[in-house]
């Protein structure tokens, strides 16, 4: 039944514009995938190609065994089985929510749809506004009630576009959970379009970071985030600051706020060396000496900003710092956290 | 094109509103289309009971007669109508002048219809009567002040005279007749000496001017009779109070009161002129005339005819000699002078 | 620009809430829009091309000579005191239901837009008769004084400023409804700022609500305007020479229609002017439509006399444009009732052409409003010619129309002159079925249209289970707008409507010009009533604001 989809060589364009350039990409059975990037990266634009609500210039898109795009066949969205999630929620404002989730059970006897929808309903937790009309209930549940809709017709696979992002932070978790863990039951290929990094890491199995209508890395949380392929993938995940680095005699890239390993296989002399904020050490032993520019605590870390001569970094400790703005403090780079790069 | 059109548009109405009349381009036999400036109630009646005795349809269209005038020019050969209505010698002189009537000789309408009140020719035929007649205030002017056309031109009534727009035909052909009593000059005068004693800048109907009398706004109006006859015989009492506050004179020295018509001819282009001859002799009938004037409150052209309510109360006067034809022919000097009075 | 370009979306924009069957319905002819252009376009631009070609002449010479002036100021002058009455009655009262409370203010602010289901000439017999010289105001001045009609001196309603009057009475509408619009989307943050930094009630007004609105204000008197030049039918019966009673004359009494053309230009330049000027104003009206709508104002409670002073002034107004005339009307029927004239077929009529008329212009519209989705050229082409047409007067394009006949090898009767007047309906009125349509498909946002398919929804069932469901109430407003615009238009019906076809408007207009106010004032009413309907089902939609707006 579960059937994943691959997408090969899927490019558009609009006008002179590419954006969507050659992009490959499989979504298994069982895992959600999160399309990450910047606006304009191509990432909806992708993600309509797969629902089959636009026609790609080039490329293939299968579902299972069958093509659905390309070569010359292009099913319609209405024939995919594929579930459509909105940041907008795209309710049926004439609808109650039982009816907006019963839209996709038309082949059914009534009373059959009927139970299947109030089932839905109730997996999303809202079982008592089932005859309520979307402009009746909050943002939270029209989402809720739009996850139901999208998974009652048992589709093949589900795509969501930006889908937590028109509601307010309190309430995300809560739909967000819901809705993961009603998809994640049913074990089809899920595609999630945000563009928090956050949220892509705490619910995906795996990311793909799409700039510029490529795919320029996909990976686990994981593996993108200790092991960025590019400065872009790099930022993509986290905040990171960037400092020059220069090649010292023992293979060492050096930088004012101490040495990390270099790379194997580079033939530079310059490079970028990216630091993520919780890589740094702020310590008192024989490392590298900055001068604090600030500090601030936020919840349970404090903010810190040092610099050395003109380059400054950001800095997460968990441990309090006792110098007061514009005192040295010392500094360690922790390796797992720098990644070095050819300068550009 | 025009079959595009047609079918675009005939479609949207056909459409919109199933069924409802529509005309076709050929009229069945036993069909008269009449063209009436009239907008009585009572000639639906007249119609109906013309179609009761002969069998004959009656189609009418109601417009002001320039309307009418316009729209049967445009028409041209290929008019519809049969029969022309017109309140009016000059009005129905226009329709001559410009070919639109025929002549038709009838023994019924020759012996119903005194000579001078039908076109030599037998373009058209007067039907019903209508006395331009002198209204006054009898607690401010004598009945000797006013008691012909050439008194209004008295410096004793500076300040006391209403009157309507000198454009409207009633004044034209008033005009026109004493053009042809008096000559251009003397005519020329009157109406600058009559302007002269008016009490405000011409304004509304005859309605408005018996109104105006009753009010106390000025003393003396030229009317048709029959506006101040529908006054008197109002179910209004302010009406009939207004028409008490007033006194009729009808003008009997010089050449009398000036007589207009109401008066009807047969189209030049007539489709059905033998039908349309019928119903010209049938408006001479008892049945007819009572029709014709029974809500209008004109006098019958016929003798014998049973008059309307409220105008056994005004006395006999002198009907004017000047033929009817006069009044279309003197129209433009007519206005000519008005305009040089500076009546409006 | 191609048809694909325009229908394109880029990634962040919002794809198109169009229903997608009716687009591609729409797209395989721009030229199914094009022919719609054509036909509305048609009577405005015969118009134009006669005036200009055609226009010169004897008749033109002597129109000029004698009446143009008369014609032209007699426009400016009612013109000018149409906009001068509107600005202080309507903004005034706009501001004061927006951002006050007072005893009745729910029901004044839907009562002040009743005035829209009254055409101009049916005011004017109403005003006519009780301003008169017998009317029931100077009778009772005369009663109380004494004095005699000549001793004293009232306003004379059968002048130019008594035209304007009793415009200004119908008109007002439309700038009380775009002010209140204006006041109550913008008043709510910037007027609190303004409080905050402590600028006092009137300046507020004047300072901040006034300059915010005024956009609104400009577009809303551009329409009253556009209204006021092309009426015909108020200004003929109280005798004053405007423009489009020169129009009508040169056609109706110099039978001259190509010089009633040329006259005609000068009308179609000053309604493009106002157009122009409407739309420049909404383009920048639009730039604070954004804010958020869900916080309701809280009105500050007038109390005393100043809450005595705004009931007066809203029921002035309300008497001005509504009652008074309404009320005249009703006794004027009752005290004709011995002649109540027959008015089964002249209703049936009015439903019949205006149904027709209504239907076609409703069609027509909805091909704009969905073509003006694609932001193609054509659609913005369609956009000014519809507006053209709609500021255009009525005799005006029924001259028009009658050339056009001309051209082809037709007479103006039965069919074909139901045709012309139907297209000329449709020339003059499509303008007013398209921003409404256009809302209604806008609340239906591509994302319903994409969610429906992904539910595996045919296209016919898209149409039939989504898109109609939510458009059909905005829709049914359109239909409902155009009926009752179609249903009060006069001078066009007059000139164009075939045999045995009596409208309402038609059979009123003939009793007053009979000199038959008695009678003219139960056809009138049925006008008013019908009219009354569907604005009060409108100004309920609008003041209760987003009432089933479930889609923002």
């Amino acid at each position: 039944m579960s059937q994943d989809i691959r997408v090969q060589g899927l490019s558009r364009r609009y006008g002179n514009e590419t954006v969507v350039d050659m992009v490959d990409l499989d979504l298994p059975h069982g895992t959600t995938t999160a399309l990450i990037g910047a606006s304009g990266a191509g990432k909806s634009t992708l993600l309509r190609m797969i629902a089959g609500l636009e026609t790609p210039d080039a490329g293939t898109v299968q579902l299972g065994p069958g093509l659905v795009s390309g070569d010359g066949i292009m099913v319609p969205p209405e024939r995919r089985r594929i579930g459509l999630i909105f940041q907008d929620f795209a309710l049926f404002p004439h609808l109650s929510a039982v009816e907006n989730v019963r839209f996709g059970l038309s082949h059914l006897a009534k009373p059959e749809g009927q139970a299947i929808a109030a089932d839905w309903l109730a997996r999303v937790g809202l079982a008592d506004r089932a005859y309520a009309f979307p402009h009746q209930l909050s943002g939270g549940e029209q989402q809720r009630v739009a996850i139901a809709r999208a998974l009652a017709p048992e589709p093949l696979a589900i795509l969501m576009d930006e889908p937590f992002s028109g509601l307010d932070p309190m309430l995300r978790a809560d739909v967000r959970d819901a809705a993961m863990t009603a998809i994640r039951e049913v074990e089809i290929p899920a595609l999630i379009v945000t563009h928090d990094s956050e949220e892509a890491m705490l619910i995906a199995d795996r990311i793909a970071i799409m700039h510029a209508g490529k795919i320029i890395q996909i990976g686990t949380p994981e593996e993108l985030y200790s092991a960025p392929a590019s400065p872009r993938a790099a930022s993509a995940l986290g905040p990171v600051s960037s400092v020059k680095g220069r090649l010292n005699g023992r293979g060492m890239v050096e930088t004012a706020f101490g040495a990390v390993n270099a790379p194997k296989d580079m033939d530079s002399n310059t490079f970028q060396v990216l630091i993520r904020p919780e890589a740094v050490d702020i310590s008192d032993g024989n490392a590298a000496r900055a001068v604090l520019i600030s500090k601030r605590r936020l919840g349970y870390i404090f903010q810190i900003i040092v610099q050395i001569e003109t380059e400054s970094i950001s800095v997460w400790s968990q441990k309090p710092v006792s110098a007061v703005v514009g005192e040295t403090v010392s500094v360690r780079l922790d390796e797992a956290g720098c990644f070095v790069f050819p300068y550009e | 094109m025009r079959d595009f059109l047609t079918v675009v548009f005939c479609g949207a109405i056909l459409a919109a509103c199933g069924g409802a009349e529509t005309q076709t381009e050929n009229e069945p036999a036993g069909t008269i289309n009449v063209y009436s400036a009239r907008h009585y109630d009572s000639d639906r009646l007249m119609y109906d009971k013309f179609e009761e005795q002969t069998g004959i349809r009656v189609r009418f269209r109601e417009m002001s007669s320039n309307l009418l005038f316009e729209t049967m020019k445009s028409e041209g050969a290929s008019s519809p109508a049969d029969i022309v209505i017109a309140a009016d010698a000059g009005t129905l002189w226009k329709f001559q002048d410009a070919g639109l009537l025929r002549p038709v000789e009838s023994d019924v309408l020759n012996a119903a219809i005194p000579e001078k009140f039908r076109e030599p020719d037998g373009h058209w035929y007067g039907l019903a009567k209508r006395a331009r007649i002198i209204v006054y205030d009898p607690d401010r002017v004598s009945e000797e002040q006013v008691g012909e056309y050439g008194a209004l031109a008295d410096e004793a009534l500076k300040g006391e005279l209403c009157m309507r727009s000198s454009s409207n035909i009633y004044n034209l052909s008033l005009m026109s007749e004493l053009v042809e009593r008096w000559g251009e000059d003397e005519a020329g005068e009157w109406a600058e000496s009559v302007v002269s004693n008016f009490s405000r800048d011409p304004r509304g109907g005859d309605t408005t001017q018996v109104e105006s009398i009753a009010a106390g706004e000025c003393s003396a109006a030229l009317i048709n009779h029959y506006y101040w006859v529908r006054m008197a015989t109002s179910r209004s009492e302010d009406r009939r109070a207004m028409a008490d506050a007033t006194a009729l004179a009808f003008p009997e020295t010089g050449d009398g009161t000036h007589v207009n018509i109401t008066g009807a001819g047969v189209a030049a282009n007539a489709p059905n002129p033998d039908a349309a001859l019928a119903f010209l002799e049938f408006l001479t009938s008892k049945d007819g005339q009572e029709l014709l004037v029974s809500e209008t409150k004109e006098f019958p052209m016929v003798d014998g005819v049973k008059l309307p309510d409220g105008l056994e109360e005004l006395p006999d006067f002198i009907e004017s000699a000047v033929a009817l034809t006069k009044l279309g022919e003197n129209q433009a000097t007519a206005q000519t002078l008005y305009d040089r009075a500076g009546w409006n | 620009m191609t048809a694909q370009a325009g229908t394109d979306n880029f990634e962040e924009k919002p794809f198109q809430g169009v229903p997608r069957l009716l687009k591609e319905i729409v797209r395989p002819g721009n030229a199914l829009i094009a022919l719609a252009i054509f036909l509305v376009g048609l009577p405005l631009f015969s118009t134009v091309l006669i005036g200009i070609f055609a226009g010169g002449g004897e008749t033109w010479n002597h129109i000029i000579d004698t009446f143009f002036w008369t014609y032209l100021t007699g426009s400016l002058v009612v013109l000018s005191g149409v906009a001068l009455l509107i600005l202080i009655t309507a903004v005034p009262a706009a501001w004061i239901v927006t951002v006050y409370d007072f005893p009745g203010r729910q029901a004044f602010s839907w009562l002040l837009i009743l005035p829209l289901a009254a055409p101009g000439y049916v005011l004017a017999y109403s005003y006519a008769d009780l301003l008169g010289v017998v009317g029931p105001i100077q009778t009772a001045i005369r009663d109380a004084t004494g004095l005699a009609a000549r001793d004293y001196w009232f306003p004379d309603i059968r002048s130019r400023w008594g035209c304007a009057f009793v415009l200004a009475a119908a008109l007002y509408p439309y700038v009380y409804l775009t002010a209140r619009a204006a006041f109550t989307s913008q008043s709510v943050c910037t007027l609190e700022a303004a409080q905050a930094l402590g600028a006092a009630p009137w300046r507020r007004f004047t300072q901040v609500a006034l300059p915010g609105a005024r956009p609104a204000i400009v577009a809303g008197l551009a329409l009253a305007l556009m209204e006021a030049a092309a009426d015909y039918g108020a200004a003929d019966f109280l005798g004053v020479q405007t423009l489009t009673v020169g129009v009508f004359r040169a056609w109706s009494s110099f039978s001259d229609p190509a010089a009633g053309a040329r006259l005609a230009l000068v009308l179609v330049a000053l309604a493009l002017t106002l157009l122009w000027i409407e739309r420049r104003r909404r383009g920048d009206a639009g730039t604070q439509a954004s804010s958020i709508r869900w916080r309701t104002i809280q009105r500050k409670k007038l109390g005393g006399w100043l809450s005595l002073l705004a009931v007066v002034f809203c029921s002035l107004i309300f008497i001005w444009g509504f009652a008074a005339p309404f009320v005249r009307l009703i006794w004027l029927a009752i005290e004709a009732r011995s002649s109540t004239p027959p008015l089964i077929k002249p209703l049936l009529n009015s439903i019949f052409l205006a149904g027709a008329g209504a239907a076609a212009a409703f069609i027509i519209a909805l091909i704009f409003a969905i073509g003006a989705r694609s932001k193609s050229r054509v659609a913005q082409v369609a956009k000014w010619i519809a507006a053209g047409g709609y500021a255009t007067p009525g005799a005006v394009l029924a001259l028009g129309g009658v050339y056009a006949l001309n051209l082809l090898p037709f007479t103006l009767t039965g069919l074909a002159a139901l045709t012309v007047l139907v297209l000329v309906y449709v020339s003059r009125f499509t303008a007013a079925g398209t921003g409404p349509l256009e809302a209604a498909l806008g609340r239906a946002p591509a994302s319903l249209n994409a969610a429906a398919r992904s539910l595996g929804a045919t296209p016919i069932q898209r149409v039939w289970r989504v898109d109609l469901p939510i458009i059909l109430p905005g829709a049914a407003a359109a239909g409902l707008i155009l009926f009752v615009e179609t249903l009060k238009e006069l001078p066009a019906t007059l000139m164009l409507r075939p045999f045995n076809l009596d409208t309402l408007a038609v059979r009123a207009y003939a009793y007053a010009s009979d000199e038959r106010l008695e009678t003219a004032a139960l056809p009138s009413l049925v006008i008013v009533l019908c009219g009354l309907l569907p604005v009060i089902l409108l100004s309920w939609r609008l003041s209760t604001g987003r009432a089933g707006g479930g889609v923002e």
